[in-house]
């Protein structure tokens, strides 16, 4: 080994050990070495996980859309929804759930998210000419599957957790339309309700390699006095796979959560 | 000489990029309380890796001798695996020392061990590992 490569694999490690102590929203320094873009960047609030993101073209389909396929981290962006106008009765549920600590969070009972809410978890998107598949490591295993073949929505399967998805090309950008959510999934960590009545739209643009954009939008008259719409940035993650996350292994939470 | 050094430092690059989310499934607050914190120290009884928390047992012996075990909530093994760590980390037998949170409601889990949340636990050459706790999972806040 050369002083030269010694000298680079001692800093390496000390980096390593020191980032290995660090807490989980700092952000890395960038080593320019990598090659791989620039380790660390600091792109937005979302980038909290300091790992580096890829830079270059979007790749494109064989039918020249763009390939969304890839292991994203939503990173900080599953947490911003802005403020989401309530109808009386949705505050007082709202506020219900906040005062109780958010106790009881389907996902603590180890259910599913429902649409559109995420965790922190990886998505692995795979996507055919006809097909976009959504696998969700956690917060439980869950997919959803993009119909891309032109087929209308189903013809009222009942609600659904995950909810029924058809998704239609608009130039470069994916429109993705989900009906028939069922209404025991709530829309954030602290409680947000809607109603079996939510209709949610995700427009999905992916503007380079390393960056998947989405702007939601969420329409439940019953809930909302108002459509809201609010955007994430995921980012690309070549190097990392989903891996298992099997929630009802050992739930021994479920029954010590008292909240206040 | 070359070989190793490659190893190394994609070993280096993976721990590098590995600094990972902090979550749980559950809110935090529901479940422990932030302003009771414990530090013990025992010995490692055994490692649970298993989801959707890992879990890890510590004997503790009293000054009379007698032992009791407690169980400490850790992050989730996908979680701990994206920092480095995996069940072979923390041996069956070692010293440790484990700081943490009590459980709201006091009552032990069910095999009698008191029920507790970590974030961090320090090995007996100084080495920490399993850092982090669902208390700074961002969901819930």
């Amino acid at each position: 080994m050369s002083k030269r490569h010694l000298h680079f694999l001692l800093a390496a490690t000390a980096i390593v050990a020191t980032l290995s102590l660090l807490p989980v929203a700092s952000v890395a320094q960038s080593d320019a070495k990598t090659g791989k873009g620039k380790a660390g960047q600091k792109e937005n609030a979302a980038d909290f996980q300091s790992a580096p993101t890829p830079t270059g073209p979007a790749p494109k389909m064989p039918d020249g859309k763009p390939d969304l396929s890839g292991v994203w981290t939503p990173g900080l962006s599953f947490t911003q929804m802005g403020q989401v106008p309530l109808q009386p009765w949705a505050q007082e549920v709202y506020k219900q759930r906040r005062d109780t600590l958010s106790k009881d969070d389907p996902e603590g009972h180890c259910l599913p998210a429902g649409v559109p809410r995420i965790s922190p978890f990886l998505q692995k998107f795979v996507q055919t000419p006809t097909l976009l598949v959504i696998l969700d490591e956690g917060n439980i295993h869950s997919y959803r599957q993009v119909f891309l073949d032109g087929r209308p929505h189903l013809d009222d399967p009942g609600p659904l957790w995950m909810g029924d998805s058809i998704g239609k090309w608009d130039g470069d950008t994916l429109v993705v339309d989900t009906k028939y959510l069922n209404d025991k999934t709530w829309l954030n960590g602290q409680g947000l309700p809607h109603s079996e009545d939510l209709h949610v739209v995700e427009r999905i643009k992916r503007p380079d390699l390393g960056h998947l954009e989405l702007e939601i939008t969420l329409e439940d008259p019953k809930t909302f006095t108002k459509p809201h719409t609010f955007t994430r940035t995921y980012l690309l993650r070549p190097t990392w796979e989903i891996q298992e996350y099997v929630c009802n292994e050992f739930n021994v939470d479920a029954e010590h959560l008292v909240g206040k | 000489m070359r070989f190793r050094f490659k190893v190394a430092l994609a070993t280096g690059f993976t721990l590098f990029a590995a600094v990972a989310p902090i979550l749980a499934h559950h809110s935090f607050a529901a479940e422990y309380d932030a302003t009771k914190t414990v530090t013990v120290k025992g010995t490692i009884n055994k490692l649970s890796w298993v989801n959707p928390h890992a879990y890890v047992f510590v004997d503790v012996k009293d000054a009379n001798g007698k032992v009791t075990t407690w169980a400490f909530e850790s992050l989730s093994p996908n979680a701990l695996s994206r920092q480095g760590w995996n069940r072979n980390s923390l041996k069956q037998g070692e010293e440790v020392t484990v700081e943490g949170y009590m459980a709201k409601d006091g009552k032990p889990l069910a095999d009698g061990s008191i029920h507790a949340n970590s974030r961090a636990i320090t090995r007996s050459d100084g080495r920490k590992v399993f850092v982090g706790s669902s208390a700074d999972d961002v969901t819930y806040k």
